[in-house]
């Protein structure tokens, strides 16, 4: 589960190591679910935990991302 | 990895349930690109989780957690259990599947050069390069380039025993320029359209493509169009590139035999089939020479549809899709296949990640070439008047797969068995069935180029996953040319 604490200390975590002009951190994810019917039955029932760290930097104007889920 | 996957099977096994996998993955991509000079994309990005299949009551339940602490992948276990039992409530019948022998073993495609360990500046440097070059030819109004690369590692275990572990090195790059003048504009692109050419190789791959040399002329080409005339409306012979016949497959052979789609339980991002399971063995799909086949294994090249075990661990396998043109095969698992009297899967199976279901998916679904030599060259001098159509621009296939119609790039007007005059905005159209029977030649297999598509859409949530396609130019005849575009 995130928190806003989590977040600051993940962002943090980044800055320290970014020697970009910018560095902007997006962090995101939680629980998700899906049921799907066909043929009159449930052919598809699924449930999903995934967390989404973005960074983006730039450097003299040029940006660059990566893009890595697990966080813990 | 193993202790993972053992920490949920273990959980499944106590719970009772009747069959449960899972897969451990860890996918590595990188995506660059560039427009008109600029840099318009530079990602690296890194995905790791375990996603869990069981079977329980009947019914299929799966949960993926990219938390991989005992405590993460027990309770992400038993959430895929609750959700199978769940399912079982409600189902129509019991889920079976045929068996599987369980197999132990480890598998790389081949990679000669590791395109991870080439810099993000080289990448882009080559880039940058092919956008300039594209744009120093007069007329050219934008220019696009990417290159991309992926490894996809993956562990699965079942509770059958297996404990596969295989990594499969992907690249793809390509390159396209439009020239926008008055009213239109036209597209070329090398050496496919839509990503370019995209194989189960490294970085070995940009150095085959030779991207370089061939911006200059391409984009003249594209510049060219401009003064081309407008490809002529009516029935002729027709000649497709292998790349727009590699996409042909896909669409009007490709998504009808999955049979999932067959038997109704997949609509999404390309709708059903007009193939039913009483036109096996029954239906003329095409004429004599057409023999298409399901191919995943490494014998067939090293295509996006090319693995050494599918989601469900079943060995890749050559699977015959249409025999001298009677259809003979589907796409099928280890739950569809005893469907059409199979008594084992045809290894189709893939999630495109570890947190999605996985499904019948095409491997490298690709026509056979021709037995007797034949180049292009001699197919065209072959050739009294037709229309030799190259790159795809577009396509349009309805929701049964029985009616399409595609645009290509550019085409070429075949007179007395020369290439004549260009013709822009070249188009056809037809009924599948139909179009594959009217094939009377198709070149052979040093002709032959197995493509990828990176792009292919299916399920919900949507999983977007690489197949491959191998096709050599062949020849159709009495085929509805030029009803897509109209002159301006």
């Amino acid at each position: 589960m995130l928190t806003r604490e989590k977040c600051h200390d993940i962002f943090a975590r980044v800055l320290k190591h970014s020697h970009a002009d910018e560095t902007e951190v997006l962090i995101g994810g939680g629980q998700s679910a899906l049921t799907r019917f066909a043929n009159n039955t449930i052919h598809q029932n699924m449930a999903e935990e995934n967390y989404v760290v973005s960074v983006r930097t730039v450097f003299g104007g040029r940006n660059c991302a990566f893009h890595d889920e697990p966080i813990r | 990895m193993k202790d993972i996957a053992v920490w949920a099977l273990n959980i499944a096994d106590v719970k009772g349930v009747t069959y449960a996998d899972a897969r451990v993955v860890d996918d590595r991509q990188r995506s660059l690109a560039t427009k008109n000079g600029k840099i318009g994309a530079a990602s690296e990005s890194e995905s790791f989780g375990i996603g869990i299949r069981v079977l329980a009551d009947g019914a299929w339940g799966f949960a993926a957690t990219e938390d991989l602490t005992r405590e993460g992948v027990e309770i992400a276990t038993q959430r895929a259990i609750d959700i199978a039992r769940a399912s079982g409530r409600v189902k129509q019948h019991d889920v079976v599947l045929v068996p599987q022998q369980a197999i132990t073993d480890e598998w790389s495609s081949p990679c000669a050069i590791d395109p991870f360990s080439t810099s993000i500046e080289q990448n882009l440097a080559l880039l940058k390069k092919i956008d300039a070059e594209l744009r120093s030819v007069q007329g050219i109004t934008l220019a696009e380039t990417n290159m991309n690369f992926r490894r996809y590692e993956q562990w699965f275990y079942s509770s059958d025993g297996a404990n596969i572990h295989q990594t499969r090195t992907t690249t793809g790059a390509g390159f396209a320029c439009f020239a926008f003048s008055g009213t239109e504009i036209h597209k070329r692109s090398y050496p496919n359209s839509f990503g370019g050419q995209w194989q189960n190789k490294g970085y070995e791959l940009i150095d085959e493509l030779k991207l370089l040399d061939n911006a200059r002329p391409v984009a003249e080409q594209a510049a060219a169009l401009h003064k081309a005339d407008q490809c002529p409306e009516g029935n002729y012979t027709i000649i497709l590139d292998s790349s727009q016949l590699a996409l042909q497959i896909h669409e009007s052979v490709g998504h009808p035999i999955e049979l999932d789609r067959v038997l109704g339980m997949e609509a999404n991002f390309a709708g059903m089939s007009f193939l039913t399971t009483d036109k096996l063995r029954k239906l003329r799909y095409g004429s004599e020479l057409v023999n298409v086949v399901a191919d995943a294994t490494q014998q067939h090249g090293p295509g996006l549809g090319t693995f050494a075990y599918d989601d469900e661990g079943v060995p890749a396998q050559c699977t015959p899709i249409i025999s001298h043109g009677e259809f003979v095969g589907f796409l099928t698992s280890r739950e569809t296949a005893s469907a059409v009297g199979l008594s084992q899967s045809g290894a189709t199976v893939r999630a495109d990640g570890w947190n999605r279901m996985p499904m019948i998916r095409m491997t490298n679904v690709s026509i056979l070439p021709g037995e007797k030599p034949l180049t292009l060259d001699q197919l065209i001098a072959d050739t009294d008047h037709g229309i030799y159509f190259q790159t795809n621009r577009s396509w349009s296939i309805d929701d049964k797969r029985y009616n399409f119609q595609f645009g290509t790039e550019i085409g070429w007007e075949i007179k007395g068995g020369r290439l004549g005059r260009m013709l822009k905005n070249p188009s056809y159209s037809g009924i599948t069935t139909e179009f594959w029977n009217s094939m009377d030649a198709i070149c052979s297999r040093d002709q032959w180029t197995l493509w990828g598509t990176p792009n292919c859409g299916k399920g919900q949530p949507q999983q977007v996953i690489g197949t491959g396609h191998g096709a050599a130019p062949a020849r159709f005849r009495n085929v509805t040319v030029g009803k897509a575009y109209k002159s301006t």
